[in-house]
């Protein structure tokens, strides 16, 4: 039932109690709507007054919104009697109400509604805060002019109470809050921005009054004190008086660093200002805090890591915001009380005991310190030209620091033992792997400034927790050397320091001894360098041998499955051409692993990855056939498998183990893509005999491994409707795709359409086979690809068949966007194929289009839009072809349908992402020569101005498919909204 | 605490769920539902719920190596241009690109 329009103040109040309390959402929107109506009524301005009298808080506030409301509607064409008396009452409202110690909601809503009055009226309020002051003192009926008061602010504040002026607080807070969003520049709040350089000595005299004060005086004055500078930030650098006005009241605010009831908000207010305004503090306010910190905060928040480690504690954050502050001085002048008071604190930080993300939670803050200082560091002495002056005494005594902060951040890095993580919950893990990972970034830059010191420094600290056998430093060590690895792996002569670490009988022959009780993070760890240093190992293969043997031997426990099988792969992807002579050995640890319990689909997947990447280096390509036999036994073996448990009835396992199978074969398919850095052989065209180039599909041996790979499509038979089967086909077809050169999968492209056609609307996943067919129609259309017409018409007629038999595109938009996109495609290699097909159904999938453009689906939209770009430009009068002939013909009996598409979507109905979509049509629409009637038509039809739709007709014409036509377009989508 | 005043860029509004509000709110202004106004002001606290979420919430990471081909700092924003990138996911997935333009402002208003 719809909500009837009140016809009380009584009702009204009624309604808004309503919209306040929880209830049906069709009934609040509709008292909403009422409310609306009557907020911006005539008589707003009344219902506003009278409800700000009622006793429930939640009416009072709507009145204050009401006269928000109205002041921003109506408030630019009041008159200046009628402004005035609406101060008068909303002045007479606040004092009424602050005086009977209101709610904050109210009395913040009213000063915001005051500073709504401020910015909107046309008219001067006239030193806003010193009336509200006066309004207080003496009252609000028999205040005149005040300007004429002779008495000053800070006498007339004695007699407030507190919560007179942290209402006026409020208020201040409010006028500093609302003016930093207005611009600056420009007439239009020209006048407000001179008026509030006026308020600043009566704000001051507030905040300075209120901060000496009691109760939350003083934390309310910081948060109004920050307000101002704030806004005065970006308003004020220019008007220094004004700015030096509120830079007067930094003493007062420093005082309550001191006061303990205040302390934490005044810790607050000036980590914010350090943080972003760092120039609002002169020299002698930075050394007034410095010294501040060292006499009291430094030797307080040196007790508390003494007695409670690196646990929080206010002054933390506070000492590296002033540190960032002071940076300059940090680095270049290590002497200077600055330095000297912060240095030692910011260390010490990273000293107290505790774990990161547990009990420790300063060292995690300092690291944003150290990253800024390191930056610095690194810029000053990249941007020296004279190599001696790094040598300077600041410079060496960063470096000493920085390694320093090395030392003490490799200490943190120990991963607790499990005595301690037992206890830990999701929380704590998470922030310990945070601060390990933000270690990581800063290492990385740390490295830039320190080379190989820093590299020598972290080997040594391995070498000796390896002979020690001190696993968890050696972890840290090596997690370090993780860090830094794409850094030390540029520069090949640090190869010299790696060896000590990765020589024969070093670090991997010890963890290779699955006798030895070693943290499983510390196995991991190492599992993660052989990744990492890939590089190294593929410059120095004598390493390799250890490296691997501990690989595969990890693989067998497991929780190293997962890593081992990725570092196996990254080790093989990058040394594969070290590696040949092992291929034999690595099928043969493949075969075991494949009946050890740990055997899993991603460790399979990756591990015969791996070895397909090594065959991938064996030449002639009939030394690859092979081992390539041998990886397809498996997977064909699996594929049986998953049918055999298909049969039996066991579909779960069935679908596992089938799609384990092909992202298998689809992980060979991938590391037996042609690397992208290979070196090019300028002659190799003409040595290398055809025959062998085309090896795959002209000798026998060639086809028969192709004919295997075709063959395990086969599990589609009996898992065709399980998407993630379908998926894992299209994943292998695709690796083919990218190549340049024959190869084992680089497949024909009827396998391709073969797999399209015997997909319906039904087949799950069926986009990820149109998104194939899409990519076989963008491979074949590539200048030095060969143009396969007779299967791009069955690609073609296929997918129109889908499409038509979705009947509309809502039905299903994913595959009419992965449809339309095929459409697309066709142009312009193929575009013959597209006007081979019938007039009717020709007709009906052009018409298919024009439903997707009007649809609400914004991706086919978007196809659909695309594809008419395409098709217009192709019938452009420029073209001379055939196509564009037959194009045009087309565009001439679509056209006034297009057009009037094309209308009804800037008129309004696209959404405003979109317009640039719609553009892009209509810029290609306008060349074409009857494009002028095509859009008048439904142009007119559109409810907006004559002259509007004149001008909007004449700009888009004009402008000839221009980029200006964008702008034009969405001018006129606003118009139409109505925004 | 002055976050709360600061101008946050409108960088994010360009991203699909900074559309997808945006049409939102537009669909609401035409129905009369709100007032542009507040659509604004909705808009200014989508710009500083995204700052703050990316900067302090997500813990995502990866890292990238490419050939720098262009830079430039202007009105406080670098941009780079950036050849034949390749990224890094969290140690796992790599990802390779040809071209990638990174547009870097600053998180906080430096004085």
């Amino acid at each position: 039932m719809a909500v009837a329009p009140p016809q009380s103040v009584a009702e009204v109040a009624s309604l808004v109690k309503r919209l306040y309390q929880p209830g049906n959402a069709t009934i609040i929107v509709q008292i909403q709507d009422q409310l609306q109506l009557l907020q911006r009524s005539g008589e707003g301005w009344q219902l506003a007054d009278a409800l700000l009298g009622d006793n429930d808080i939640n009416v009072r506030f709507f009145g204050a919104l009401t006269f928000t409301v109205k002041l921003n509607n109506d408030g630019a064409s009041l008159d200046e009697a009628t402004s005035q008396h609406i101060l008068q009452r909303l002045v007479s409202w606040f004092v009424r109400l602050v005086n009977a110690t209101d709610k904050p909601l109210v009395i913040r809503k009213l000063c915001s509604t005051l500073v709504t009055f401020f910015t909107r009226v046309p008219f001067a309020w006239k030193r806003p805060l010193l009336h509200l002051i006066c309004a207080f003192s003496v009252g609000p009926e028999t205040l005149e002019d005040v300007e004429a008061i002779t008495t000053s602010t800070e006498e007339l504040l004695q007699g407030l109470s507190t919560h007179q002026y942290v209402a006026l607080l409020w208020f201040t807070a409010s006028l500093a809050d609302e003016l930093t969003k207005m611009e600056y520049s420009g007439p239009k709040h020209a006048r407000l921005h001179v008026q509030m350089e006026g308020e600043i000595g009566d704000a001051v005299a507030l905040m300075r009054f209120a901060m000496s004060g009691q109760s939350n005086g003083p934390s309310v004055a910081l948060h109004c004190f920050s307000t101002w500078a704030t806004y005065a930030q970006p308003m004020w650098p220019g008007k220094p008086d004004a700015l030096a006005c509120l830079q007067g009241l930094l003493p007062d605010a420093m005082n309550l660093l001191m006061s303990e009831k205040s302390e934490g908000d005044a810790l607050t207010v000036f980590i914010d200002l350090l943080e972003s305004y760092t120039s609002f503090f002169d020299a002698q306010n930075l050394d007034r805090l410095a010294q501040f910190l060292g006499e009291v905060e430094g030797p307080r928040l040196q007790t508390h890591l003494a007695e409670e480690g690196a646990s929080h504690h206010g002054a933390g954050p506070f000492v590296i915001a002033y540190g960032i502050a002071v940076l300059q001085d940090i680095i270049e002048r290590p002497d200077h009380p600055r330095s000297q008071v912060t240095m030692p604190l910011l260390l010490s930080m990273l000293r107290g005991f505790g774990y990161p993300g547990d009990d420790d939670e300063l060292s995690g803050l300092t690291i944003e310190f150290w990253n800024t200082y390191t930056e610095t560091v690194t810029d000053l002495c990249f941007s020296e030209e004279d190599p001696s002056e790094l040598n300077t005494p600041w410079v060496i005594h960063a470096r000493q620091v920085s390694h320093e902060v090395v030392d003490s951040l490799w200490k943190k890095l120990y991963t607790p033992p499990g005595s301690i993580t037992k206890d830990w919950g999701d929380s704590e893990k998470e922030g310990f792997a945070t601060f390990r990972a933000d270690t990581t970034d800063l290492f990385s830059s740390m490295y830039v400034f320190l080379r190989e010191d820093m590299l020598t420094r972290l080997i040594n600290l391995a070498v000796e927790a390896l002979r020690e056998k001190s696993w968890r430093a050696l972890e840290a060590s090596i997690f370090s050397l993780n860090a830094i690895a794409d850094n030390v792996l540029e520069d090949q002569s640090s190869d010299r320091h790696l060896t000590s670490l990765f020589q024969s009988g070093g670090l991997y022959h010890e963890m290779g001894d699955f006798t030895q009780k070693i943290p499983v993070q510390v196995r991991k760890t190492a599992i993660d360098m052989i990744g990492n240093y890939g590089a190294y190992m593929e410059r120095h293969a004598e390493a390799l041998p250890d490296a691997l043997r501990f690989l595969f031997a990890s693989l067998a426990t497991p929780s190293f499955t997962t890593a081992s099988a990725k570092s196996i792969s990254s080790l093989c992807y990058t040394c594969r051409h070290s590696l040949t002579g092992e291929l034999d050995g690595f099928l043969a640890q493949y075969q075991n692993y494949l009946v050890s319990p740990t055997c899993e689909p991603y460790g399979k997947e990756k591990v015969i990855g791996a070895i397909a990447a090594i065959a991938q280096a064996l030449s002639p390509e009939s030394t690859k056939v092979r081992p390539l036999a041998a990886m397809l036994d498996n997977v064909e073996k699996d594929i049986a498998y998953a049918k055999e448990q298909m049969a039996g009835g066991d579909a779960e396992m069935g679908q596992i183990t089938g799609v384990a199978a092909l992202q298998c074969l689809a992980s060979i398919g991938r590391a037996l893509q042609v690397p992208d850095d290979v070196p090019i052989n300028l002659y190799d065209d003409d040595d290398t005999p055809a025959g062998q180039r085309n090896f795959w599909q002209t000798t026998e041996e060639g086809q028969s491994i192709q004919q295997r790979i075709i063959g395990c499509f086969s599990i589609l038979e009996v898992l065709g409707n399980d998407g993630e089967v379908v998926d894992a086909a299209c994943e292998v077809i695709r690796t083919g795709f990218t190549e340049t050169v024959p190869g084992p999968f680089v497949l024909p492209p009827s396998v391709t359409v073969s797999f399209l056609q015997q997909c319906t609307i039904s087949t799950p996943q069926v986009e990820a086979v149109l998104h194939t067919a899409d990519l076989l129609i963008v491979q074949h259309s590539r200048s030095d690809s060969i143009r396969i017409p007779s299967e791009i018409t069955a690609v073609f007629n296929h997918t129109v068949g889908l499409l038509l038999s979705l009947g509309q595109p809502s039905t299903d938009p994913g595959i009419a966007q992965s449809g339309i996109d095929i459409l697309v495609r066709l142009f312009p290699t193929y575009v013959a194929v597209l006007l081979s097909a019938t007039e009717d159904i020709l007709t009906q999938i052009l018409n298919f289009t024009l439903l997707a453009i009007e649809a609400a689906e914004p991706l086919p939209k978007r196809s659909a839009l695309e594809f008419w770009s395409r098709l217009l430009r192709t019938a452009s009068p420029t073209n001379a072809s055939d196509e564009a002939t037959m194009c045009s013909r087309i565009v001439d009996a679509f056209g006034q349908a297009v057009a009037s598409s094309f209308i009804r979507q800037v008129s309004g109905q696209a959404n405003r992402s979109e317009l640039d979509y719609v553009s892009a049509p209509l810029r290609v629409l306008v060349t074409l020569p009857r494009s002028k009637q095509w859009l008048e038509a439904p142009l007119w039809a559109v409810a907006q101005p004559d002259e509007v739709k004149n001008r909007f007709l004449l700009q888009v014409v004009g402008l000839r498919g221009g980029v200006k036509t964008r702008d034009v377009v969405r001018e006129f989508w606003v118009g139409c909204r109505g925004l | 605490m002055a976050a709360a005043n600061q101008t946050y860029y409108e960088l994010y509004r360009a991203t699909s769920i900074g559309n997808a509000l945006a049409d939102s709110l537009d669909t609401l202004i035409s129905q009369r539902r709100i007032e542009p106004q507040l659509a604004m002001r909705v808009l200014q606290n989508f710009d500083q719920a995204m700052a703050s979420v990316i900067g302090d919430k997500v813990k995502a990471r990866l890292q990238f190596k490419g050939h720098l081909d262009t830079y430039r700092f202007c009105d406080e924003v670098w941009t780079f241009i950036i050849k034949d990138v390749n990224f890094k996911c969290d140690q796992t997935t790599t990802v390779l690109a040809e071209r990638v333009k990174i547009v870097a402002c600053q998180s906080k208003e430096k004085a």
